[in-house]
């Protein structure tokens, strides 16, 4: 399959390109709305410079890694896109998709979710599930342009993380294991014929939890 | 076989039971120490509410209602079917950049504030909150403080504290956690609205501790 991965930044994105042999993947990185485009190419710039150190210098022989001068909707970039004939998106940029976007991709753009769809939607899922004594977890699907609202799930499992004696070390787990869920995602439509689980809304939309609450989650960690 | 099964059954059952009642604690102690560090700025709540089974007419106006409810003291009203205005969460939709609009829209049909936790009213609880914990709290964040509409965001804020003492969604409890931490103790200090927010508050901390 021919794949992309969106991001801003090139490190989070190449750890995943390391992870997924096999397939025919490129790096596409757009400026982050956080930073001017100058910045954001600059910022990346170096880190490709480190990152060849590594031996990347495939990626860059290959022509596999893509600047986009604008944001991932804008008319020049969605053109780029199309013209790659990209099977997949891999989500790794902090952005919300427009139609446009999603659309440049035969089969469309997946969300690596460290929550458990339909039930958890939106920010802060891990503390969520967690303070509400429910499972926590991983949810891989194709997204929409929503919060988490994407109908087809191709993989929700629940993930053990009681050995993490923090929430910021819990998060940081999970959202390492991106590499992992994205790499058996690709599994799984390589296949064929997989069935999707409904993400049918039936959950709740979820916020940024305040101190007082957060203090429980730590609390229930420990 | 066949008796080992029942009694891991049974103590899987007393874990989980113990599990639960922990979290519970926790929660519920956090949730004390919270209400008794605001018990010392608003009033305790002595009269219970009845919640709306359909809608609560009032010849009232809302921003008389809401500090009478925040006083625990009563408003009067009939049982009534809920008004019949198709285009209400539309305009109410539209008007996420006209909070003068919005605040007009809220006040209007919220005559009786206990209205918003009516049955009907799920869709217009999901937006205030959204918006509350979105864009307002995003701007909250940047320090900008000065672009809020200080009328429409305390207004807002009231609705969800009044139904956060209905529902067991935790949700609504913590959006008055996270703006009781974020909004700056002086910040509209004399504003009517800021003090029934409080007591709303107090009044929700009070039904989940119980």
């Amino acid at each position: 399959m021919r794949i992309g991965i969106l991001a801003h930044s090139f490190s989070s994105a190449f750890e995943i390109y390391k992870a997924i042999p096999g397939h025919e993947v490129f790096i596409i990185l757009s400026p982050s709305p956080h930073r001017s485009a100058r910045t954001s190419y600059l910022a990346n710039l170096a880190r490709i410079v480190l990152a060849t150190l590594k031996g990347s210098l495939q990626l860059f022989a290959t022509g596999r890694l893509i600047f986009l001068r604008g944001p991932l909707h804008d008319p020049k970039s969605v053109d780029t896109l199309k013209k790659l004939n990209l099977d997949v998106g891999l989500h790794k940029a902090g952005v919300i998709y427009r139609d446009v976007t999603i659309a440049a991709f035969r089969l469309g753009i997946l969300n690596h979710h460290i929550g458990i769809l339909p039930a958890y939607r939106g920010r802060s899922v891990l503390e969520w599930s967690i303070l509400q004594g429910d499972p926590v977890g991983i949810t891989v699907f194709f997204i929409d342009t929503g919060i988490d609202t994407g109908a087809r799930i191709l993989l929700s499992e629940e993930v053990d993380i009681s050995h993490c004696r923090s929430v910021t070390e819990a998060k940081q787990y999970l959202f390492s294991l991106d590499k992992v869920f994205f790499r058996r995602a690709l599994a799984l439509l390589n296949e064929g014929d997989q069935a999707f689980q409904l993400n049918d809304g039936s959950g709740r939309r979820y916020f940024v939890m305040s101190k007082l609450f957060t203090g429980v989650v730590e609390q229930l960690l420990r | 076989m066949s008796t080992q099964r029942p009694q891991r059954y049974a103590e899987n059952h007393r874990e989980n039971k113990a599990q639960l009642d922990t979290r519970q604690q926790i929660i519920a102690n956090a949730l004390r120490q919270r209400y008794d560090e605001i018990s010392k700025t608003a009033s305790q709540p002595v009269r219970k509410w009845s919640r709306p089974v359909a809608w609560f007419e009032s010849r009232s106006d809302s921003l008389s209602a809401i500090p009478a409810l925040a006083a625990d003291e009563p408003v009067e009203c009939i049982e009534a079917a809920p008004p019949d205005e198709p285009h209400f969460f539309d305009d109410l939709q539209a008007s996420i950049r006209g909070p003068q609009r919005r605040f007009e829209l809220l006040t209007t049909r919220y005559l009786h504030p206990l209205n918003i936790a009516a049955p009907s009213e799920h869709r217009v609880r999901e937006h205030l909150l959204e918006r509350l914990m979105v864009a307002d709290r995003a701007r909250l964040e940047q320090h900008s403080l000065q672009l809020l509409n200080v009328d429409d965001v305390l207004l807002r804020l009231n609705l969800i504290a009044i139904y956060a003492s209905f529902t067991t969604d935790l949700r609504y409890l913590d959006a008055l956690n996270y703006y009781y931490e974020l909004l700056p103790s002086d910040w509209s200090l004399n504003h009517s609205l800021r003090i029934s927010f409080l007591n709303f508050y107090l009044r929700a901390l009070a039904t989940h501790i119980n």
